[in-house]
């Protein structure tokens, strides 16, 4: 919320305007690289984001729980047969 | 101790003298003002407004029932009385125009024909609709077009009127959607009240909005009012369709019919304008000749028969349809979409498209062909911008592109080869099963932040599927903001399931909207649907009570992001290009301490309300009371608190 992450990614990191985060697919310099020289979205130097709080942000992205498999919620396969 | 009665002087009493004095200076007989006008032109003719002036050309003195009304008092023994109003005959004219609906926020420089309207008229086409504002009267008008294919009727007061409905009229100009429009003016400078009467006055009324409506005109007799009114509707109708606007002049409205009314002209539309059949030709043997074709459709189906020939022409190319702001193809066609993955368009046949340049820079860098069908080609302005860049393409065709399809077709069976037919159905199934996956890929990714609190746009999208699938449902709401989730779940197949956005990105339009499209689905028994943007509904608000009074049923579903969330992110993309931290984006863009509570603001304005919504297993619950409440008539309202986007 701080950095403004929630805002193209949602509060919980399943994505929104941005992408996924959850489950997180880079390590962690892997994480900090992007978010350097992030391409598509806005990138932070580390004037405005320090290594040391991208870490915390990584850590937190880390904890948030995964969502349900679309195999286990009824609604989604129906809509799947065409219903 | 006892007031002097000597002294005191009461309010009543002051205005009685200050009439009777200021009256006095009037050397004029105590008549109407209608009369009195036409005595100072020497003739009966009140028509000849132009020429009741004063000596020497200046402002007439004011008469009686002017003073009373800038005094507040009553004139004195003034029998007044105009049975037969111009503005009875404009009602008859606009009956013969065969709107339904007129909204607007009353004014008073069209006092009189607003009575006409609701007495003479019987409040029957039109049926008068109060708007809390004139932004909302249009934007209603604006929603019920794309539904219901013709015009509805915004009654406007002055240049006041005029301004507040000005966001709105831009819309609607660029989202090329017939607006008829007639707004109030106190035109004649010798007969205007000085004060309100003058502020609210204009000299050229249409030149405010004339850079974004089709035509504007003031006419200057009853008998010019009903060429102008017939013709206004017809160039409302005339792709690219557009708003209209006539200029209704009160004294023309209020002075009485003078002996016989002039004939009213019959309405005949003009036929849309179709593709010159030499560039049509050209068109059919590129895309027959084309190996990858795409077609790109944004305002094409004007109506459902527009869905049923675009069908019909994909079918035939067996071509991908990119479907961009309209209803213009069903979503779950086989061809719906933008071909298989890697899939590189030769030839894209762009139909109604805004802006051109983006696609024609991706068809020139892969040495692809761009052929363009749109009547804004043949009819556009200067001032405003909305035409988009001068691009490089191949085939400019300027008609209607719903118009010439069946040309188009006709001519692409004409030159349709076996061989050719062959190699179409071999396209066809590869881009069917494409859409397959592509839908298939889609509906799964609802699963992410499925459970999630505030709840994600797919979650609510995905449960109010399935209770209003059974339904005849009509989305009166954009998808912009709400990533597209009714479009990648629900089954789209009718042209009046969509309505598509704003036109010019004005924010505003969609809570009006969808009421105006929701009072022409009534009569058809659907049900509307709109997941509203909160920042949108704030503009105005007053909307809602609009729909609670005039019971119009619509379900609206809030997509309460808490945020003018679009510009939230364009804050935070500029702090960080500035090297500063995005950490205050959410100063002059967030709506929350306090945050608004829609359900008490719906309830406020008379309808039902329900929420705030914040945990994904208490939608169904409400969103099915709120349809219960709809079908049976009335509006409700559900505040969804939801994920940004």
């Amino acid at each position: 919320m701080s950095y403004s992450c929630y805002s193209c990614h949602s509060y919980d990191g399943h994505g929104g305007a941005g992408a996924r985060l959850v489950p997180m697919p880079l390590n962690q310099a892997g994480f900090i690289a992007f978010v350097r020289n992030a391409g598509r979205m806005p990138s932070y130097s580390s004037k405005v984001l320090p290594d040391e709080k991208l870490a915390d942000i990584y850590a937190y992205i880390k904890s948030l729980p995964a969502s349900p498999d679309a195999k286990n919620i009824p609604l989604i396969q129906e809509l799947l047969k065409g219903n | 101790m006892a007031k002097s009665k000597k002294t005191s002087v009461d309010r009543r009493g002051f205005l009685k003298g200050a009439a009777g004095g200021a009256a006095a200076l009037v050397a004029k007989p105590q008549l109407a003002d209608a009369q009195q006008a036409a005595q100072q032109a020497g003739g009966q003719n009140s028509q000849q407004t132009a020429q009741n002036r004063g000596v020497n050309g200046t402002a007439a003195e004011p008469t009686q029932v002017a003073l009373a009304r800038e005094t507040g008092g009553r004139p004195g023994g003034v029998a007044r009385v105009i049975e037969h109003p111009g503005s009875d005959y404009m009602v008859d004219v606009l009956k013969t125009l065969d709107i339904e609906y007129l909204a607007a926020n009353p004014g008073s420089t069209y006092e009189s024909l607003h009575e006409s309207l609701i007495n003479y008229g019987d409040n029957k086409m039109p049926e008068f609709l109060t708007a809390c504002h004139e932004e909302s009267a249009v934007a209603m008008a604006h929603g019920y077009a794309k539904i219901e294919g013709k015009p509805m009727m915004a009654l406007i007061h002055g240049d006041i009127g005029l301004q507040h409905a000005s966001m709105a009229i831009y819309n609607a100009y660029v989202d090329r959607v017939p607006i008829y429009m007639v707004v109030g003016n106190h035109s004649d400078g010798a007969r205007r009240a000085p004060g309100v009467q003058s502020l609210h006055s204009a000299q050229d009324l249409g030149a405010l909005v004339r850079d974004y409506t089709k035509w504007d005109d003031e006419p200057l007799s009853l008998g010019h009012f009903a060429e102008s009114a017939v013709r206004a509707y017809k160039i409302a109708m005339t792709p690219p369709s557009g708003p209209v606007l006539i200029v209704c002049n009160a004294e023309i409205q209020g002075d009485p019919i003078q002996g016989t009314p002039p004939r009213i002209p019959k309405l005949t539309l003009t036929t849309p304008p179709a593709g010159d059949i030499v560039a049509v030709r050209e068109a059919a043997k590129m895309l027959i000749g084309a190996e990858r074709p795409q077609i790109i459709a944004q305002r094409m189906a004007r109506t459902p028969e527009g869905m049923t020939l675009l069908v019909q022409l994909a079918e035939l190319l067996q071509a991908p349809v990119n479907s961009q702001e309209r209803m213009n193809f069903p979503t779950r066609h086989p061809l719906a979409g933008t071909g298989w993955a890697g899939y590189q368009p030769d030839v894209t046949l762009n139909l109604e498209v805004g802006d051109i340049l983006p696609q024609a820079r991706t068809d020139r860098a892969r040495g692809a062909k761009t052929i363009q069908i749109t009547a804004v080609s043949v009819s556009h302005k200067s001032n405003i911008q909305d035409f988009g860049h001068y691009a490089d393409i191949d085939l400019d065709i300027g008609a209607d592109a719903q118009a010439t399809l069946p040309a188009l077709i006709e001519e692409i069976k004409k030159q349709l080869t076996p061989d050719r037919k062959s190699a179409f159905q071999a396209r066809g199934v590869k881009l069917a099963e494409a859409h397959k996956k592509a839908w298939q890929q889609g509906v799964e990714q609802a699963q992410y932040g499925w459970d999630s609190s505030p709840i994600s746009l797919a979650r609510l999208s995905a449960e109010l599927w399935p209770l209003i699938k059974h339904e005849d449902w009509s989305l009166v709401s954009w998808q912009g903001f709400i990533g597209s989730w009714p479009n990648r779940l629900w089954n789209f197949d009718k042209h009046y399931q969509y309505i598509g956005g704003q036109g010019a990105g004005g924010m505003g339009y969609g809570a009006p909207a969808a009421v105006g499209a929701a009072l022409a689905n009534r009569k058809h028994g659907r049900l509307s649907v709109s997941i509203q943007t909160d920042g949108d509904l704030n503009y105005a608000p007053g909307v809602l009570w609009t729909a609670a009074h005039h019971r119009i049923p619509l379900l609206t579903v809030m997509h309460n992001n808490r945020g003018y969330h679009q510009e939230v992110m364009f804050v935070e993309e500029q702090a960080t290009l500035h090297n500063r931290g995005a950490d205050r984006a959410h100063i002059g863009t967030k709506l929350w301490d306090p945050d608004i509570n829609y359900a008490k603001m719906a309830q406020a304005y008379g309808m039902h309300g329900e929420g705030p919504i914040t945990d994904p297993n208490d939608l169904v619950p409400a969103l099915k009371r709120g349809i219960e409440i709809v079908k049976k008539g009335e509006p409700a309202m559900i505040d969804v608190v939801t994920q940004p986007r």
